[in-house]
């Protein structure tokens, strides 16, 4: 495609080639700067005058003092250091400019440059999926939603490693307040089955919590390093996990549900 | 007839006494997941009784039907809390429940309390009795 028929586009579509070219591993960088300079002389409020921006960097970074005394007299070699040392600064400014003004141009067509580039980084040493993905789970909706957003209104830490299972909606919540700190409980339904979901804070004074269950010792199921208690109370099933000054429990009708479930 | 009457007296302490461990010994509780208490020492001679629950769903009544105050072993009369006179230790149509309840005691001496937790539906009810650990009040 070449420069008039890139002209011929509109922002967004070229905003779209943009994005396309700085997502690839492959970037197109003599598109990636014809593009720019359209959108450059599209919106010439987000120029940068690169004379201006060379002389605030020679101002700010490179200073205007001599590296030696002149002593009245030209030193012909050093002068030669001198210039080659001034055409490295002038390259390099240019580099800055380039960027600055790219920066400048892709942000004024809403691209976060420096985010892909962060992106393109994380690829090439491998991390690339594991911290966007936990970022996509973290913004799909889910009914623990309803109790996080009551535990962040109580300064309580949230329940990032919790789902509720598909199907459930949350029907109502309870926050309570004792001596302990507060209790913030949820519970939710299907229609058919139920699941209460209870976060009791500690703030450090001794007092007991107790958990009614069925004969035999609790189970004990160990996830990312938590251990959580397993029992049975009657018709309903019950897990209990301490994450510092927090008891967290979750009671359940359904016994077709297990911990894994709930625990993501 | 003395002895009668001792043996009378000797069965009711007998029964007074296991009522309460039998309830205790209850595992399971068909409206109660979880209930926890405590006894502090507010300075003054100021003993609170604090308590929670969580019931098993939305229940019509959940909290304590009783908060009993023991005073160096002895049970405090007057600081016996009947949930049918001070309604407030009883919640109603929620999930969970908290209150205190606070006893002008007198500094030095040791206090505990018994709690009967409650859960019910407005036709069956469970209860779960629990002991706090003792505080001596400052």
């Amino acid at each position: 495609m070449n420069r008039e028929e890139l002209k011929a586009l509109n922002d967004e579509q070229l905003r779209e080639i943009l994005l396309a070219e700085f997502e690839s591993p492959g970037a197109n960088v003599e598109l990636i700067q014809t593009i720019t300079d359209i959108l450059r002389e599209r919106h010439p409020e987000n120029e940068r005058d690169a004379h201006e921006a060379y002389r605030e960097f020679e101002e700010g970074y490179a200073g205007t003092e001599l590296l030696f005394e002149d002593e009245g007299r030209q030193r012909p070699r050093l002068q030669r250091k001198h210039k080659r040392w001034k055409r490295a600064v002038v390259a390099v400014a240019a580099v800055l400019i380039a960027l600055l003004g790219t920066t400048v141009v892709a942000s004024a067509a809403g691209i976060d440059i420096w985010g892909i580039i962060r992106d393109w980084t994380q690829e090439t040493f491998g991390f690339e999926t594991r911290v966007s993905d936990d970022a996509i789970e973290r913004v799909e909706p889910n009914p623990i939603d309803a109790v996080n957003q009551l535990l962040i209104e109580n300064g309580m830490p949230t329940l990032s490693s919790i789902a509720i299972p598909e199907g459930y909606e949350c029907v109502s919540t309870y926050v309570a307040e004792s001596r302990r700190g507060k209790l913030i409980t949820a519970e939710f339904s299907d229609g058919m089955s139920s699941i209460v979901l209870s976060v009791q804070e500690y703030s450090g004074e001794g007092a007991s919590m107790y958990f009614p269950k069925d004969e035999g010792e609790p189970k004990i199921i160990t996830v990312a390093g938590v251990d959580y208690y397993v029992t049975t109370n009657e018709d309903w099933s019950h897990y209990v996990w301490i994450i510092e000054n927090i008891v967290v429990e979750i009671g359940l009708t359904d016994d077709s549900l297990d911990l894994y479930e709930f625990v993501r | 007839m003395k002895r009668a009457i001792a043996l009378i007296l000797s069965l009711a302490v007998c029964v007074t006494i296991l009522c309460p461990a039998a309830s205790a010994a209850q595992e399971s509780n068909a409206f109660i997941l979880s209930y926890s208490g405590g006894t502090y020492a507010d300075g003054g001679g100021v003993v609170t009784v604090d308590f929670s629950l969580v019931g098993k769903g939305t229940l019509k009544n959940i909290g304590a039907s009783s908060i009993y105050l023991y005073e160096n072993g002895s049970l405090v009369l007057y600081a016996s809390y009947l949930s049918s006179y001070y309604s407030y230790i009883m919640g109603h149509n929620r999930a969970n429940y908290a209150e205190s309840v606070s006893y002008n005691g007198t500094a030095g001496r040791t206090y505990y309390a018994i709690i009967t937790f409650y859960g019910g539906d407005g036709t069956s009810y469970d209860t779960e009795t629990y002991q706090t650990a003792s505080v001596v009040a400052t």
